[in-house]
């Protein structure tokens, strides 16, 4: 079993990246259809994304909204849950049930609600309130994700650091939040990434100054499949891999520092 | 006394996500549903619409179908991300990071595109029919798109990052000591992990299960684009009764129904399950 | 959080030019200065934006100063602005059955036509002109083939014909409910029915005739997208299309014919928001597009039928019957008649959904 556990997550990981891997050559296709495998390659469509100010506004737009929506859920969630895991207190599960109702409603019937309030409020096209509005729609995993985080931190060690004088903010900080940093960065994580990736509340509550990445492609795409879209997933995916080989690099470069 | 304040602690911690929900979320959706179904529409009508959505036949097997892929998406994310998760928390941090690169990259990719390759690997002219065809190893094509088979694969994929990162999550936290001091008490490999590894990693598997079975109900794109015609998810008959009927006050309820039945579905698994190793007493 | 993603409001097909055009303006400061200057117009965007925006737009600016700015939006978008009371969208460019929907639900404005001052309203092609909406181009539903297995010539040159499983054999691509409207009118030609007694449609010997071919089709698409990449990656050998999609896939190098015999003609029409601010202005782009010398320029290009008669000698060759020298609309086309679908789509859909299963 244990000799078996290498080669079962390699084949995963394979099967991860296979459709990726897909995207990544259409996104080098010369043609302006979607063919596998392209009958040429060129660079065009990099150039389309980079050339063209609306693709870039369009992915600011959305890395604005998403990081609100991260900070905004990740924020509530890790309260939430922390009260959840905490405290005692009556109807945890009926709490948790509403809480949950944002992922289980249908995400078009949530958008136009979603729309009639923001209209009323003015605040169609507003950056914020979108994401505030991702932020309500991610709540739920990310408080699914930081119950569980928090349920694998020992409250021995809290009622430890309590006992030998830390305040519970202290404790919270120094303690807590440590041990369930994995969790905590999984939540966030979600959330920044469920924003990004969302579409149909975004499609109602922006307009065409701040409209998003995914609205933009479904924009670009709603009548055929173009590479553009294969070569905007590309770039970020190669920023994705930058930014990891970057964290990893600095690790092992802490490490031999310290040794 | 203490328990006053504890109280007053656990809402003031409450607070904030119930003021977005109440808000962001409760408040219009209450407001569409009134709107929409008793100050658009003839009160009189309602019944009537009602009793249509109820009795359609198409409703009933979406809802079945519906539920039924959730499941099987639920249980094969979890066999497929819980050894993956276990790799991850046990092993050293450059293999995670390669690990962890291949779950999350799938996310910066549009759902289109995502689905498109997968297209260009099942389709019957795709990567995985043209390699059998090829070696001879059969004769005609294989149906592997534009079924529910399809439709498991893609949703699977899209859905088991959040498996994997949350079961990782409750891997990370648990102490190796208690695994070595098993072991050093005499215990075997698999009696360790039915009896001490797996309950500790428990309210991980809750989760997880919980937010992959609530999200593959609220699917559709990908049941549209890799499903067979007969592959009607309720979230696509909402839509299209949204989009393309205009018939807003079906929609309505039909979403109020689909969200009583994942609620009782809910009631259910948390009456089956240990719930409380995920929420507390 | 993975969201739906697939929000369909129109069906309509586009010519993509390869351009890598952008605005002109800076998008980033878009707020509505004076409202003479702006005129908010939903369109299919993308490709058909690009297409549009150097044979019309720019040309129109130039003229009158007014700005065009293209929003995407679906149909239900346009219908909760307007039942919030949040007129953003001035002038609505999409397909003629949506625009129906919009004008039963009460939210567009009726067309002054006596205020057209480029276009002579007698020459705009009566069937697509109408109170509330009025056409700027038409195309069709057609047969689409694959070339690698139907060799030009040798293609199903009837509906009764694509029907037959025996004689020409592969998987079909057919229109899907959730793309707007099954392609009953099709069924029941298939069925012996002639094209002009087709309306009002019977719709059980529809699906009786539609069950017939059931099994050959692995799936009915829903988006213009899917439709052509199901052919060009050949998942079906024979299908349904709209006219300028198939254009744009065969343009794009993949191996796929048209056949238009037997066709149903689609129409992508102009329709004003009730309430906008901009009447006038709207007023006057759609007066500009469809003006002989912009559709003829437009069109020409992006492959089109013209709905101004005017424009007809501009039409593309390829959209012309060489026998008869018109359209292959005119010649070989029936209309799509979208007063029925729109009073009997809920009935259609029932059906199909028990159908479908």
């Amino acid at each position: 079993m244990r000799r078996a556990l290498p080669g079962f997550v390699g084949l995963v990981c394979l099967v991860l990246m296979l459709p990726i891997a897909i995207v990544v050559v259409l996104a080098f296709s010369g043609g302006t259809f979607l063919h596998f495998p392209p009958t040429s390659f060129s660079l065009r469509w990099f150039a389309v994304f980079f050339g063209d100010p609306r693709w870039q506004a369009s992915l600011w737009s959305s890395l604005e909204i998403a990081s609100v929506a991260c900070v905004l859920a990740t924020v509530a969630g890790f309260f939430a849950a922390y009260a959840f895991v905490r405290r005692g207190f009556a109807g945890k599960k009926l709490l948790l049930s509403m809480l949950l109702l944002p992922t289980i409603a249908p995400t078009v019937i949530t958008s136009i609600a979603m729309y009639f309030l923001s209209a009323r409020l003015g605040l169609v096209g507003n950056l914020v309130w979108v994401g505030c509005c991702h932020a309500v729609i991610a709540l739920p995993v990310v408080l699914l994700i930081l119950l569980s985080a928090l349920q694998g931190v020992d409250p021995v060690l809290e009622r430890a650091a309590l006992s030998l004088g830390a305040s519970r903010s202290r404790t919270m900080l120094r303690v807590v939040v440590p041990i369930a940093a994995p969790g905590i960065v999984s939540a966030g994580l979600f959330a920044f990434l469920a924003s990004f990736d969302e579409l149909v509340i975004s499609l109602f509550l922006t307009n065409v100054a701040t409209q998003t990445l995914p609205v933009r492609i479904w924009n670009s795409l709603h009548l055929e499949i173009e590479p553009t879209i294969a070569a905007v997933s590309t770039f970020l995916i190669g920023v994705t891999a930058l930014i990891l080989l970057l964290d990893t690099a600095v690790r092992g470069l802490r490490r031999t520092a310290r040794s | 006394m203490r328990a006053r304040r504890r109280d007053r602690a656990a809402l003031l911690l409450l607070l904030p996500s119930v003021l977005m929900l109440a808000l962001v979320f409760v408040l219009p959706l209450v407001w569409f549903f009134v709107r929409t179904l008793f100050i658009d529409s003839a009160p009189t009508e309602l019944p009537g619409l009602v009793a249509d959505v109820l009795t359609s036949r198409a409703m009933l097997i979406a809802m079945v179908t519906t539920n039924w892929i959730s499941l099987v998406v639920t249980l094969t994310a979890l066999l497929i991300g819980y050894p993956v998760a276990y790799y991850l928390a046990t092993r050293g941090r450059g293999r995670a990071a390669i690990v962890v690169f291949c779950v999350i990259v799938p996310y910066f990719t549009s759902v289109i595109v995502r689905t498109y390759s997968w297209m260009v690997i099942l389709g019957s002219h795709g990567i995985i029919n043209q390699s059998l065809l090829d070696a001879g190893l059969i004769a005609a094509p294989l149906p592997l798109l534009y079924n529910q088979f399809s439709i498991t694969i893609g949703m699977t994929y899209v859905l088991l990052p959040y498996m994997v990162l949350t079961l990782y999550a409750a891997m990370k936290a648990i102490d190796p000591a208690l695994l070595r001091a098993a072991r050093a008490l005499g215990s075997g490999g698999f009696y360790t992990f039915r009896r001490v590894y797996l309950p500790l990693s428990m309210h991980g598997v809750l989760s997880g299960a919980l937010i992959v079975f609530i999200l593959s109900i609220g699917f559709f794109i990908t049941p549209a684009l890799m499903g067979g015609p007969s592959d009607v998810m309720v979230a696509m008959l909402v839509e299209r009764s949204v989009e393309i009927m205009l018939d807003w006050q079906s929609a309505a309820i039909m979403s109020l129904l689909l969200l009583s039945v994942t609620l009782v579905l809910y009631a259910i698994y948390t009456r089956v399950t240990d719930i409380q190793r995920l929420i507390g007493g | 959080m993975h969201s739906s993603h697939r929000m369909i409001s129109t069906r309509r097909g586009i010519l993509r030019a390869g351009a890598t055009a952008s605005l002109a303006t800076p998008y980033l400061f878009v707020r509505r200065a004076a409202a003479a200057q702006q005129l908010t117009v939903r369109t299919p965007g993308g490709a058909y934006d690009d297409a549009k925006r150097t044979t019309v737009y720019e040309p129109f600016r130039a003229k009158t100063g007014i700005e065009i700015v293209p929003v995407a939006s679906t149909v239900a978008k346009l219908l909760a602005m307007f039942k919030a009371g949040q007129v953003e969208i001035d002038c609505i460019d999409t397909g003629n059955d949506a625009l129906l929907n919009l004008e039963m639900a009460g939210a567009l404005e009726p067309i002054d036509y006596k205020s057209f001052t480029l276009t002579d309203p007698a020459d705009i092609d009566p069937p697509v002109k109408l109170p509330y909406q009025v056409g700027s181009f038409t195309y069709a539903f057609v047969m689409g083939y694959n070339t690698g297995v139907f060799p030009p010539g040798k293609e199903p040159k009837s509906w009764e014909q694509f029907w037959d499983l025996k004689a020409f054999p592969g998987a079909r691509t057919l229109a899907d409910m959730a793309s707007g409207a099954p392609n009953l009118e099709f069924a029941l030609i298939a069925d012996g029915v002639p094209m002009d007694k087709v309306f009002p449609i019977d719709i059980p010997r529809a699906f009786k005739s539609l069950s017939r071919i059931k099994s050959s089709v692995p799936k009915f698409w829903d988006t213009g997208a899917l439709s052509a990449q199901m052919m060009a990656d050949k998942e079906a050998v024979l299908g349904v299309l709209w006219s300028t999609r198939l254009q744009v896939a065969a343009d794009g190098g993949a191996p796929l014919g048209t056949q238009w015999n037997q066709n149903e003609i689609l129409v992508q029409s102009y329709g004003i928001t009730k309430g906008s601010k901009n009447v006038d202005a709207a007023l006057k782009f759609i007066d500009y597009s469809l003006s002989p010398e912009v559709q003829a320029r437009w069109l020409g290009a992006y492959k089109a039928i013209p709905t101004n008669v005017k424009a007809y000698p501009a039409t593309s060759p390829v959209l012309l019957d060489p026998e008869t020298k018109l359209p292959w609309t005119k010649s070989k086309g029936f209309m799509n008649d979208i007063q029925w679908w729109a009073d009997n789509r809920a009935k259609v859909n029932q059906y199909w959904s028990n159908w479908i299963l």
